[in-house]
């Protein structure tokens, strides 16, 4: 007797990802593209705290109770944090006094960035170290190669790490989908190879288009963390297009997607942190950064809504913090 | 013998951005307060020129007058505040600064490239060799990426005529500048030359 089968018809997980990406990426590129200065003030008002929360709760998810072997990575990983950090905020708040000539600040700063490509460089030997029959002494030399660049065109490499930043989330998430959804890897893969056309459309949309507005402060200085002093060629709509397009990725990410791949890196599953257990943890200091962590993206609220150009200012000279962790982290995944 | 030759091209490689005679673009020099600070203007005085020709000559000389030449310098003086010396853009500390930088990264590079030897995977040796075309494409964008060089040419009555400006590159030959105490126009002095075709 012949048996008839229906075939049923089945959609992966993998496929409603891509499905999503592409909807949301499509929508956020029209929007963002159609007011890009408004969309800028927005997503950074809602999403920027929110973001960092979420990567700090992430961070604290992965980090061991106990360094052992690592114990040289950590200590030049969280320490290199802090006095970069340290460094940068020195420099930006300090870009105004009169102590400080324009070829003074252009050597601190040059400075910082050789410091910091360095640091990075050594991040990787060390991971490299960390590994059987692995040899990564050539992050040295990318690492002074990269110097050079910082000394050479000290502006072009600052606008990179603009424009770069926001990958760093993309390589964390491919990473994490690695390891705990395997089965998007390839629907994420489509996903990344998606984002240069969204990009080639901005750039054709609007790479030609009149500037945006610079009637005030707040307007100039969107424009300009997005390139438009040194990229004076492109369009300062395109720019920030871009910028905040890429921006909008990084956040989506870090909020949505890397908890959807991670269930450790949910929010509220907070004994999946290690140093939260309750044997030899420290789940009441865990949990107390957190809540203080949680009540700063209220601050930054409050801020926003008060004065939202100087609270702009002052939280991306201490979010180069957040921007920093990440490599200790990202480079210890590889 | 097939390291050491990869080496040796990989140094060579680095070495175009220092030896190729080319300056490199200008980069912005980024201010501490960007956002209200316009963007600087070239050094530029509006003056006249006269062009003479003299067959007593026997090298073009460019005659800039004082008067001219200081109002010049004060334009600069104004643009740099007087400040460190600058040459293209990039100063001498960044450039000794970066050619340090490169050369370490020559060094290490290529003791990483000779360590690795055998042991290295096909996908490293391929970044590797990805890494250093990328790289090295970036630094001959650097040095070549400017027009291509003007016509050598002196620098005489002929070069009036048309077959030096059948590219919009124009020429370049010696010139002597002289300051002239008085005087407020710029004069470029030409030797007269007169060639079978001219006559």
């Amino acid at each position: 007797m012949q048996e008839i089968q229906r075939a049923k018809l089945e959609i992966s997980s993998a496929q409603i990802f891509v499905a999503g990406f592409l909807a949301f990426a499509v929508l956020s590129a029209a929007a963002i593209g159609a007011f890009p200065l408004q969309a800028s003030i927005i997503t950074i008002f809602l999403f920027a705290g929110v973001h960092n929360w979420f990567e700090f709760r992430y961070f604290a998810a992965r980090m061991p109770r106990v360094w052992g072997k690592s114990r040289l990575y950590y200590t030049l990983g969280i320490g290199g944090v802090i006095a970069l950090t340290a460094g940068y905020i020195l420099i930006y708040f300090g870009s105004g006094n009169w102590l400080w000539s324009a070829a003074n600040w252009d050597f601190a700063v040059s400075a910082w960035n050789t410091a910091f490509v360095l640091w990075v460089g050594t991040l990787f030997y060390l991971r490299g170290r960390q590994k059987p029959q692995t040899d990564w002494s050539w992050a040295f030399a990318v690492a002074f190669l990269s110097a050079a660049f910082v000394w050479l065109a000290p502006t072009l490499f600052s606008l990179s790490l603009v424009y770069l930043h926001p990958f760093i989330a993309l390589w964390f998430l491919e990473r994490q989908i690695r390891r705990t959804r395997p089965e998007w890897l390839r629907a994420y893969h489509f996903c990344l190879l998606t984002i240069p056309f969204f990009i080639a459309g901005l750039y054709l949309l609007f790479a030609n288009v009149p500037d945006l507005s610079g009637e005030t402060m707040l307007f100039r200085r969107i424009t300009q963390h997005a390139g438009s002093g040194i990229l004076t060629n492109l369009s300062s709509h395109f720019l920030v297009a871009a910028h905040v397009f890429l921006e909008t990725i990084h956040y989506t990410v870090w909020i949505l997607l890397i908890p959807l791949a991670d269930r450790r890196a949910v929010p509220w599953r907070v004994r999946e942190i290690p140093l939260a257990a309750r044997d030899k943890g420290f789940p009441k200091l865990a949990a107390g950064i957190l809540a203080i962590g949680v009540l700063l993206v209220f601050a930054l609220w409050l801020g926003f809504s008060v004065n939202y150009e100087t609270t702009r200012d002052v939280y991306f000279a201490f979010a180069i913090a957040h921007v920093l962790a990440e490599f200790p982290f990202l480079v210890k995944m590889l | 013998m097939k390291r050491i030759f990869g080496l040796f091209v990989l140094m060579a490689l680095f070495s175009l951005p220092a030896f190729a005679d080319i300056r490199l673009p200008d980069t912005p020099s980024p201010s501490p307060t960007p956002a209200n600070t316009p963007k600087p203007e070239p050094a530029a005085v509006d003056s006249t020129m006269q062009i003479e020709f003299s067959k007593n000559e026997k090298t073009a000389r460019l005659v800039i007058p004082k008067s001219q030449l200081n109002r010049l310098r004060a334009e600069l003086d104004a643009l740099d505040g007087g400040g460190a010396a600058t040459l293209s853009g990039i100063s001498r500390a960044q450039t000794v600064a970066g050619g340090l930088f490169l050369s370490l990264a020559v060094v290490f590079g290529g003791v990483w490239f000779v360590r690795s030897g055998k042991n290295a995977s096909k996908k490293v040796r391929i970044a590797a060799a990805g890494a250093l075309l990328f790289f090295g494409g970036a630094f001959l964008s650097v040095a070549f990426a400017n027009i291509a060089p003007a016509t050598n040419a002196d620098i005489t009555s002929q070069i009036f005529n048309n077959r030096f400006f059948t590219r919009p590159l124009g020429l370049r030959g010696a010139v002597k500048l002289e300051i002239a105490d008085s005087g407020d126009r710029i004069r470029l002095i030409v030797p007269h030359v007169i060639t079978e075709d001219s006559k």
